[in-house]
């Protein structure tokens, strides 16, 4: 039994070590030198915040459309989610409301066809692309 | 800026430690090393009740080294009042065999390796993962950047996707260090993960070392560091380790305070409790579970003389639970639309039963993301070393805390008000390694150690 019990001691050591070295090839295939520039969320708000220099100081709530809103319109839930997060995210302490309530808007659209579904929900708007299939939608009165 | 991360958060580990040695006055090596690692999650979590009271009460945001400064003053002033500086009656022995230098080698090769995941990570993914990016970051984003205008954080016009309702340790530590460097600087939440995740390892060790033996607090150690998921959910800048470092200090502190019969660790313990649940909603249901604890673990004869030690350690974090309540009414989102009735029906559903067990066997298959089940592989080396038949009334009790709150993360996904198999995909793993440091910290107090096997 003592010799069970020393193999099993040792079995567990080479177990977390296996583990340990795994872990370690893990972090290795994942260092790099310019984290930053490749950082999913860094080029998200690279591309949102750049709105903000089109809109006065005092907005603080932002409306956001994106492909979910358009009729018909295929698209990935968990990307949309996550796009629309990332979007509060980069803006934050802006708040930003899924809807096209609000005086500015968020548009997120990588598909042509979005501008018609502008004109049929918004009686008047001015838009601006901001590049990468983000727009900023300004609500006007006619 | 990591090291720069980590210096803004000194004097409030400092302050931590010293409480811990005020409160407890055991000089044996390995109680000390414990302390150090219990003033990791006592200051950090004392700090930032006291910043959230200072936010409340006076304009603008600053203020957080002061508060630290402050917090460490007055340690100081009361170990100097108790003359606890003095460490008179430490033995440190140094003899040392053979196990235990193979066993503190992989330690450290395991503690490196996790060192350098931890650091690697946080420089690919800056900002964590998408709970970090929805909530906890997000969070301390919406504070720092609103200045005295703080509390729009939390605005009913926010999207509820975002959980108001979660408590503040951790946003406002992140609010707290960037206030101190005067920027948002991407290195703080990630330090703070780190802290709490080495934190949770050393209180492992250490209370596993002064319970039973160092070569089994190494073994616990190398199984808890070399857990792949683990590791990677630190890398997440949650809270969701932040909760796991609290609830093992809080039930190591418990089983301390029986062993020693001490109710000073009593009250540390209910800090700790306490802190959990200021960390995240899950600590409330843990807060319920320790006090129950200790009355069984005590006695409900002997509960009066204990218990208001437990529970006068949480009066400051359920204080500044109850103050954050006030200002943000936000409702749980598992309980806002929920009636008493559904929560019944679904409880009583066969049928939400089967898909529950169903994931919960996948996901206790590949707890922790092992190559092979760690559950598996513990119970053959369980069941070949023996069970420990001197252990303590408390040791043999340890189980039931994980279990309790096992039990009752099974309960919440029975009355959830989302898409079961959704919120099972979304939660069930992240919940599990909440109680994985608890449940092995059980098991290596349960199985006999090294040094039985290889003496006899």
């Amino acid at each position: 039994m003592r010799n069970l019990r020393i193999i099993a001691l040792i079995g567990l050591i080479t177990f977390g070590l296996f583990a340990t070295f795994k872990n370690g090839m893990t972090a290795r295939a994942r260092w790099d030198q310019n984290p930053v520039s490749k950082d999913s969320v860094s080029k998200w708000e690279k591309r949102v915040r750049p709105a903000l220099q089109h809109v006065p100081d005092d907005v603080t709530v932002f409306g956001y459309v994106a492909e979910w809103d358009l009729p018909g319109s295929e698209y990935n839930i968990i990307d949309q989610e996550t796009e629309y997060t990332l979007t509060q995210y980069a803006l934050a302490p802006r708040m930003v409301q899924p809807g096209l309530e609000h005086e500015w808007i968020i548009g997120n659209f990588t598909k042509p066809g979005f501008r018609d579904w502008l004109d049929k929900n918004l009686p008047s708007y001015e838009i601006v692309e901001i590049g990468f299939g983000i727009f900023l939608i300004h609500r006007t009165s006619q | 800026m990591i090291l720069q991360s980590f210096a803004i958060f000194a004097l409030a580990i400092a302050a931590g430690i010293g409480l811990i040695h005020l409160l407890w006055e055991s000089n044996d090596p390995w109680a000390l090393v414990l302390k150090i690692f219990l003033g990791i999650g006592a200051g950090l979590g004392i700090t930032s009740c006291l910043y959230f009271v200072r936010l409340l009460l006076f304009p603008g945001q600053g203020g957080y080294l002061l508060i630290q400064a402050g917090f460490l003053g007055a340690v100081i002033i009361a170990l100097l009042l108790k003359n606890r500086f003095s460490f008179g009656g430490a033995v440190f022995r140094f003899s040392i065999s053979p196990i235990q230098i193979v066993l503190g080698l992989v330690s450290i090769a395991v503690l490196l390796t996790a060192v350098y995941y931890s650091i690697t990570f946080a420089r690919v993914t800056p900002h964590g993962d998408y709970d970090a990016q929805a909530i906890w970051n997000l969070r301390a984003r919406s504070i720092y950047r609103s200045g005295d205008s703080w509390q729009n954080a939390f605005s009913p016009l926010i999207n509820r996707n975002f959980h108001m309702d979660y408590p503040l340790l951790i946003p406002l530590s992140v609010v707290g260090g960037w206030n101190t460097l005067g920027d948002e600087v991407l290195r703080v939440p990630a330090v703070l993960s780190m802290l709490f995740l080495f934190g949770m390892a050393g209180i492992v060790f250490s209370a596993i070392a002064c319970l039973r033996s160092s070569s089994q607090a190494a073994l616990a150690l190398i199984i808890l560091l070399a857990t792949p998921g683990l590791l990677l959910f630190s890398t997440f800048q949650t809270a969701d380790i932040p909760l796991t470092y609290f609830l093992i200090a809080s039930t190591s502190l418990l089983l301390l305070a029986s062993h020693q019969n001490d109710r000073r660790l009593l009250f540390v313990s209910g800090l700790m409790a306490g802190l959990a649940a200021w960390t995240k909603n899950e600590g409330l249901p843990f807060l319920l579970i320790i006090t129950v604890g200790t009355l069984l673990l005590f006695g409900f004869r002997r509960a009066p003389a204990h218990l208001p030690f437990l529970l006068a350690g949480t009066a400051l974090p359920l204080l500044t639970i109850a103050l954050f309540k006030i200002i943000v009414p936000a409702n749980n989102d598992l309980f806002s639309n929920n009636g008493l009735s559904d929560i019944i029906s679904k409880l009583i559903d066969p049928a939400r039963y089967i898909p529950l067990s169903t994931h919960l066997l996948t996901e206790l298959i590949h707890l922790g993301d092992w190559p092979v089940s760690i559950i598996l592989i513990l119970f053959v080396y369980g069941w070949i070393m023996g069970r420990r038949s001197s252990a303590s009334p408390a040791e043999r009790f340890a189980w039931s805390i994980p279990l309790s709150q096992f039990v009752i993360y099974m309960l919440i996904y029975m009355i959830t008000p989302y898409d079961l198999e959704w919120h099972m995909n979304y939660s069930m793993s992240r919940l599990l390694i909440h109680i994985f440091p608890l449940a092995l910290f059980s098991f290596f107090l349960f199985v006999n150690t090294p040094e039985t096997v290889l003496n006899k």
